[in-house]
Parts: C-alpha cells; structure tokens; sequence
C-alpha cells in the first residue's frame, strides 16, 4: 500500500513501492496527461513535479514520493483557466504531435516557479527533455512568453 | 486469404509504371460496378446517430454542431486543421467557432481512398480512362491511408468541392423552409437569413431537409483571389487539448475492465519464440496471461509495468534463423555490387562512357548513410475489444486505417471490424506498418472479451522498427571547361522499401524490379544533363525496412547535394552559383535557390571556423532549400547557429503550419545527421533507447527562418520535403567551416559532435 498525494488529493494505492509514479499516474489512476516515452528518464514525456520541482516519474518509484506533493498536467489549468505557460503554449502554437508537450509545459512551469526570468542558458540546462516534431524554436518564444505574463499577473 | 484481400493484391501497385496494370485490373474488376463506386462522396444521409452527413466530409447535428471527418492520421502535422480549412472554405463556416470540429472518422468511405498516394497521381492531372480505373479500383478497396504527403494534394479540389455542395444543399433545404429563393439568403458561419434578417435558421434544422436536396452540378469554387480560410494561420484546432493533457493518444484509450500488455519479440530479425519457460510469472501480483505470438510473447497484467516486470523475468527459448543479418555486410554486399555494376535496374542516356571521355574535368565521390529508426516519441501501441460475438473494436494511432482492419480480420474469425483511429505521438512513417496491430488484434482475440492495449516499450521500438534503409552511392561527373556538369552518373545501392513493405503489410509478392523509392530525387533531377546514367543495386537481407519521413529523398538528397557542392568545388565555383548554372533557369529549383540566395543573405565563404552550406531539393511535389550555418571548433564541436528556408509548396494553406512542417522537418534531419545510426551485428539492433540513438534537444537547435514562395499552383505536400535538405545542408557548412568533406552520415562517425549552445 502506497498514499500519494496528487493534484491536492490524496489516493490510497495498492502498489507495489518500487513501480514507477508513471504507471500508478497513468493505469492506476486514469491521469494519462503524463506520457510514456523511453522509461529511462532520458526524454521527459513523463515530467510531473514533486514539491515543485520537474521530476521524470517514469524512474521515479512511488515510496520515494510518498509524502510529497505531486503535480500533473490534467490541474495545471484553474478551474478551466489556462496556466500562464499553457497559454504562451497556444499563443505560439507549439505543439505538433503533442505528445511530448505536457513533459515541457511541466518542466517549464518549475524553471519559471523557480527563476522568472530565465537565461537561455538556463532554459536549455532545464528543458533537456525531447521532441521529436523539432518545435524547439517555438518552446523557447513560448517559455519567455510565458515568463512575461507570469510576472504581469497571470497564475502559474 | 479473404477475397477482399486478394482483390487488393491485384490492384495495389506503385509507381508510375503500374497505372495500366490497375486499370486492366479494374476492367477485370468490372466496368458497371466501378461505376457505381462512390469516389467523390458528395450525397447527404443520414447518419446512425441521429445526425446527417451532408457529403462524406461533413456531419450536421440537430444542435447545430458541424463535425469536419478528416480521415488522415493527426500525428503533429497539422492535418486536421489544414483539411478543415479546405471544407470550411466552401462551405462558408468559422472553422474555430466552437460549434465546429474535426474529427477522423471510423468508417472507411471510397471517398477517402488515398489513390493519389497508392498511384502516385495528382487527381487534377489527367482525367483519361486509365485514372478513371485506377482511381475507381483503389476506391473500391477503400485503402484509407496517411502518408506520401498527399492529404492536401489528393483533395484540394474534391473537399472543397464537397464543402460547396454541402452549402448549396443546405442553401436549398434554407430556402424551400424560408419560402424565399436561395440566392436572396444570406449566409452567417453555420445560418442562413432572409434579406431584412428578420428569419434565421440554422444548419441544424436543415439537415434533414437537405436529405432532400439534389445536389447542384458544376458548382464553381471560389478563386484564389475570393479565399478568406485558404491561406491563413488559422490556429491548430488540437492545440487546446494538446496543453491541457486532455488530447487522447493510441496509448491513452481507457475502457471499462481494460488490461494492458507488454510485448517481448525474438531480439533476431527473423527468430521465432521456441519455448516459453513461464517460471513463477503467472503467480505475480496482477498477472492476467502469457500469450504466445510465434515471433513475440505478451504478458498481460492489470498494469503496464507490471506486466513488463513479468515479460523480462520469463525465459525464452528461440528458433533462429538460417542467416543473421549484419548492417556492416551489407555495406560491403552494396559496394561490391556497385562495383561489378550489378544493377537491378538502369536508366540512361546518350554515350556515358564518350561523355566523360570528353570532359574537361571528372569528379568522383562515394557516399555512405546507416540505417535509422523512426522512434516516435509515443512508442507502438495498439488497443483491441475483441467480444464474445467476434466483433471487434480495434483503437490505434495508425497510418494504415483499412491495412489494420484486414490485420485483425486475419487475427481470427473476426466480424465487423471497426477501426478507430486516435491522434498519434509522431508517424513518420512508422505507423504505415500494421505489426503493431497484430500483435494487438492476436492478444484480445486470445483475452476474448476483455479490452487490452498492447505497449511497446522504447526498447522494443527501437529494435523492431521497419527501418529507413542504409544506402551507398557513387557519384561521378564530368564537367565542361565551364564549369557545367556535362555527364552525370548515380550509382545507389540500397534495400527496397517497396520489397519488404509490401508482403510484410499487404500480402503482396515484392515488385518485379527496383522501385523508384531507390532513386527518387536523383532519377529526375534538374541537375541530370544531357548524358546521364541512373542505376541502383538492391541487396537481400532479413532486416526490415519502411517508409521514413520523405524516404528515398533522405538519401538522395544528401547525395546529390553534397555531390553538386563537391563539383562547385572541383570548378573553383562558388557552390550556390555553380548550383544556379547547372539547373535550369526556369526550373522551380532555381527560382527558390534565387530566393534562398537572398533571403540568407549569400555572399560567399564566411571565414573564422564558420561554414554555410546549402541544399536544394524537390520531393512530395514541394521545392525546399536550406542555407544552414554554422562554426566548427578546434575539437570538432559544431554549433548550428541558424538555418534560412524557402519553402515552394505551391498554393499555402495555412502559412504557420507549413512554416512548423518546415522547421520540424529540418531538425528531424538534423537529427539523423548529427546522430542518427541503427547497426545490425548478429540479427540484433545494437541502439536500445535515447541515450543510444540521439536526438538534437532545445540547447542544440537551431533557429530557423522559414520563408514561403507566394504563389496559386496546385498545393504540394509539407510535411516531408523540409527533412532532404537537413543533412546535405549540414555536411556541406561543415565543409564550407573546415575544409572536411563528411560522406558518410552521421557526422559523429568522421569525430564531429553537436555543441549544446
């Protein structure tokens, strides 16, 4: 038995400790917002955030988040309010596929809960993750976007 | 062997060379019942939901909800939306009103027969008996399908031909309720008014009226210049569920009581699984089955990872085959071959041999590429309700929605197969296979009953994929005092596509000789002088290869371009005025290397360890050009720092889509070329997952300027012709920054690596 606190609510698993918080996220609890990609932590499809910060939960097992708060795309948007990163996501009509995107909309909302005007350097050191559309150009127009409507009063 | 089936292995041919063959396969079919194939889909019914479809293309809801059906695979490059523009042109709608939608339908019509990708015909190019045939005959089969770049080129004038006559029909239905003639109503997004606007009425109250309408004839489309949808960045209409998470891939279907699957297939192209030793898996928390798939075994669980657990614990005893395939040897096989001008087919001409004898200066270069997989980064999967009473349910983000239905009517005594087809993470190509789907459509027939989703895990992927296949030519060339290239002669050894795809996906025999996948973008390039020699070695082997991202071009561009800048160089030219004079000068080639010249500002060498490089390619009817530049370390370490495009795809219709397809095909060359090999040593795939078989990241990139040609001709395709001119473009800067030719891809194997900004 695992308890795991998601998007606020807690959930009382019958999991084994060692499976990966993707597949409790995705089989066990219908969240399939979180994708699966290489299962080795190396594209980032999978990203969520525990306590805030980007984490891969493809290698990341459920008794090392027990206690945690984690956080997946399927609440990042306010009561149907799109997050200041999802909406310079549609401004700049990033997604192509799509599938990778939840990974870096939640990998860009920790670099930007973290450092609100970041670098390119420091965008490129945050956002390692992979898309394979080739969308990088518009990833970075959308994450200084975003930036600049978090900072003018738009919600994370 | 179904009878559908066999018709389909008669009339399913490719290439230019098999048009008679489909007709005389359609005459055999029978003249009256092909006449009586609904290719254009432009009559209104009604719909088993309660809704009309007023043509095949458009579905009215009595709520006034207009659904746009786009039976071509969303897999990120936009088709949905640039198909819904088409419709809602003519039909006269806001297409990002939120009362309209697009949707991939179920059910497989003649009307969405992809025969402009099965033949390789434009239907506005000729309107003989012979495509009257053709068209008719791959209608009749239905043959749904994404790929080639055809889903604009194949409907540009039939779906806004069925968006007119769905607004006419519904015009009519308008004006017998208004009791007014039609051409006084006026018509806003999705109703219709009286001239003093005092009635309206809506397309949902007319649907079923127009039910008894007769469709107008000779309706005349808009013109480019009247166009208000055409031609606009209409924003994607996916993107909104895309950031919430909410967009439902291949891998996101959830069905009451489903199980989920994970697949171990022979690591050897061409083994069989002899023996299952099932130890204590079936005892492990959640286990459900083991199933046995002769060339895989699947474990099913009520989880995915703890149904891969039990996968990996199992222990398996496998068949071999006789022969273990080896990339390196085939490299070798292909060289030789090359060599003793073992040709499987050759096109030439005038006197090659006299040609050369005569020029002035001769060049010669032999160039290599590696296998590739497509590694899309939702890995295959497929999602099957096989029921008790044999209908089955099958949901797959699959390029092949007709090719995946035969495969789970194969699985067993399988009845009314419907087939649903799901946004896809990535195709590229790969999801034109139909393995996938069987492994799928064989597990829930032996779950009966119970859905299940069969999961590849990235290894898997990336170990059976059907790969793009590894080439070797060489090229020579004379040039004239001039400078002009005066005899040209490709040699190109390489696997057929067509060969291994066709049994493997359809059932059918290899074509009879090479086919032109081999030699696209060389066998018809503007560069071909007068003397000209074209010919290709193919070679057996039991790796499977398919389509990849603009398939034959991949190579042959790199080929090509880099051989014309190899020529520049041997005529102390500049690479793009050598390029300029050696194409015709009104060759659409030209027109976008002019534009390219400009736009990137060419001048000539740069200096100081910075390179550009340069490429020119046409393929899937579109002319694309890349000036890429770069600079070069001491350490070989080389930064992309911009990239410059121009784009001819002749009439746009939606400018930021095709930018995206521009950029995205760009970097997916890139890819390749920067990191891309897949080897064979013993049967097996050495690369396994990402950290083996690279992908260029957002530090690595570049940025890109996309520019597109204006102009009114037929549309071409998007979303291949941007990857060709990627790894040309890159090997010729890296040339340009060192002085190194690089001809043998990837760059990495010549000690080069990509600078993380």
């Amino acid at each position: 038995m695992a308890r795991l606190t998601i998007n606020g609510k807690g959930h009382d698993l019958d999991v084994e400790g060692e499976m990966p918080l993707l597949w409790v996220l995705r089989d066990e609890l219908n969240l399939t917002g979180t994708k699966f990609g290489c299962g080795a932590g190396l594209c980032g499809a999978c990203t969520v955030t525990v306590d805030g910060e980007a984490t891969r939960s493809c290698i990341t097992t459920v008794e090392s988040v027990e206690g945690t708060n984690i956080r997946t795309i399927e609440t990042l948007a306010d009561a149907g309010t799109l997050s200041a990163v999802q909406q310079a996501w549609v401004e700049h009509q990033v997604p192509q596929c799509g599938y990778c995107q939840p990974g870096f909309i939640m990998a860009t909302s920790a670099l930007l809960d973290q450092t609100p005007d970041p670098s390119d350097d420091e965008i490129d050191e945050a956002l390692t993750n992979i898309c394979r559309c080739g969308t990088y150009e518009r990833i970075r127009a959308a994450v200084r976007r975003a930036a600049q409507l978090k900072k003018s009063g738009g919600q994370s | 062997m179904s009878k559908k089936r066999s018709l389909t292995r008669r009339i399913f041919m490719i290439g230019s060379a098999s048009i008679a063959g489909v007709a005389i396969a359609g005459v055999g079919i029978g003249t009256g019942y092909l006449a009586s194939v609904d290719v254009d889909g432009l009559g209104a019914s009604k719909n088993d939901t309660g809704s009309v479809d007023v043509t095949a293309w458009i579905n009215i809801a009595p709520d006034n909800k207009v659904t746009i059906y786009v039976p071509f695979l969303e897999m990120g490059q936009g088709t949905h939306t640039g198909m819904g523009q088409l419709v809602a042109e003519e039909l006269g709608i806001d297409i990002e009103a939120e009362n309209v939608s697009v949707t991939h339908p179920s059910r497989e019509l003649s009307a969405y027969a992809n025969w402009t990708m099965f033949l390789n015909r434009r239907p506005e190019e000729e309107a003989g008996p012979v495509t009257w045939f053709s068209q008719r005959a791959i209608a009749a089969m239905r043959m749904v399908a994404t790929g080639g770049s055809t889903a604009i080129v194949g409907n540009w004038s039939g779906v806004r031909q069925a968006g007119a006559t769905a607004r006419e029909l519904l015009k009519a239905a308008a004006a017998q309720k208004l009791g007014v003639p039609a051409d006084k109503l006026s018509q806003h997004h999705t109703e219709f008014s009286t001239p003093d606007g005092a009635q309206i009425v809506k397309f949902g109250d007319l649907a079923e009226l127009a039910l008894q309408q007769t469709p107008p004839t000779n309706i005349k489309l808009r013109g480019h210049e009247d166009f208000t949808v055409i031609g606009k960045s209409v924003p994607r209409l996916d993107i909104p569920e895309k950031v919430r998470g909410a967009a439902r891939y291949g891998i996101d279907v959830r069905l009451p009581d489903m199980v989920f699957a994970a697949l171990h297939q022979a690591p050897v192209f061409g083994a069989k699984i002899k023996k299952i030793d099932e130890g204590q898996a079936r005892k492990r928390h959640g286990i459900i089955d083991i199933v046995n798939l002769e060339t895989a075994v699947a474990v099913v669980a009520d989880n995915t990872w703890r149904a891969k657990q039990a996968v990996e614990a199992l222990d398996i005893t496998y068949e071999w085959p006789a022969e273990f395939a080896d990339s390196s040897k085939i490299k070798a096989d292909l060289k030789s071959r090359i060599e003793a001008e073992d040709y499987t087919r050759t096109d030439s001409r005038r006197d090659i041999p006299l040609h050369f004898e005569q020029a002035a200066k001769t060049i010669e270069a032999v160039y290599e590429t590696p296998y590739l997989a497509h590694a899309t980064m939702e890995p295959m999967n497929t999602t099957v309700w096989w029921k008790e009473d044999d209908t089955v349910e099958v949901w797959s983000p699959t390029q092949s929605q007709t090719a995946t239905r035969w495969a789970a009517e194969a699985a067993g005594s399988a009845k009314d197969v419907t087939v649903h087809v799901t946004y896809a993470g990535g195709g590229f190509g790969r999801r034109a296979e139909t393995d996938f789907a069987i492994y799928a459509a064989k597990v829930a027939h032996a779950l009966k009953g119970r859905p299940v989703q069969v999961i590849w895990s990235r290894e898997e992927d990336m170990r059976h994929d059907d790969y793009r296949p590894g080439a070797i030519a060489k090229m020579s060339a004379g040039l004239d005092a001039a400078g002009k290239i005066s005899v040209l002669k490709a040699e190109v050894g390489s696997q057929s596509v067509f060969a291994s795809y066709l049994p493997r996906n359809l059932g059918m025999p290899a074509p009879a000789s090479q086919d032109e996948a081999t030699l696209e973008g060389i066998l018809k390039s503007p560069y071909l002088p007068p003397a000209w020699q074209v010919s290709a070695v193919d070679v057996d082997t039991s790796i499977p290869v398919g389509f990849w991202r603009s398939v034959g071009h991949s190579n042959n561009s790199f080929f090509m371009e880099c051989f014309a800048d190899e020529c520049a160089t041997g005529a102390g030219l500049d690479p793009a005025q050598f390029k300029l004079a050696n194409l015709p000068a009104n060759s659409r080639e030209a027109r976008v290397l002019k534009l390219l010249m400009e736009k990137a500002g060419w001048t000539g060498p740069l200096g100081n360890g910075k390179g550009r490089g340069l490429a020119v390619h046409k393929s899937f009817r579109s002319v694309v050009g890349a000036v890429l530049d770069v600079s070069v370390d001491d350490e070989k370490t080389v930064t992309l720092e911009k990239a410059v495009m121009v784009c001819d795809c002749g009439t746009v219709i939606n400018p930021r889509l095709v930018e995206a397809q521009m950029q995205g095909g760009l970097i997916f060359g890139l890819t390749a070329a920067a990191f891309g090999e897949i080897t064979v040593e013993q049967g097996k795939v050495t690369q396994g997952n990402f950290d083996e078989y690279e992908m260029l990241k957002l530090a690595s990139a570049p940025s890109i300027e996309v520019h597109l040609m204006p102009g009114t001709d037929l549309p071409g395709g998007v979303g291949e012709p941007g990857t060709p001119p990627a790894a040309p473009a890159l090997a010729n800067a890296i040339f340009a920054a060192t002085g190194e030719r690089i001809r043998t891809l990837p760059i990495s194997k010549a000690g080069y690596s990509i600078a993380e900004a």
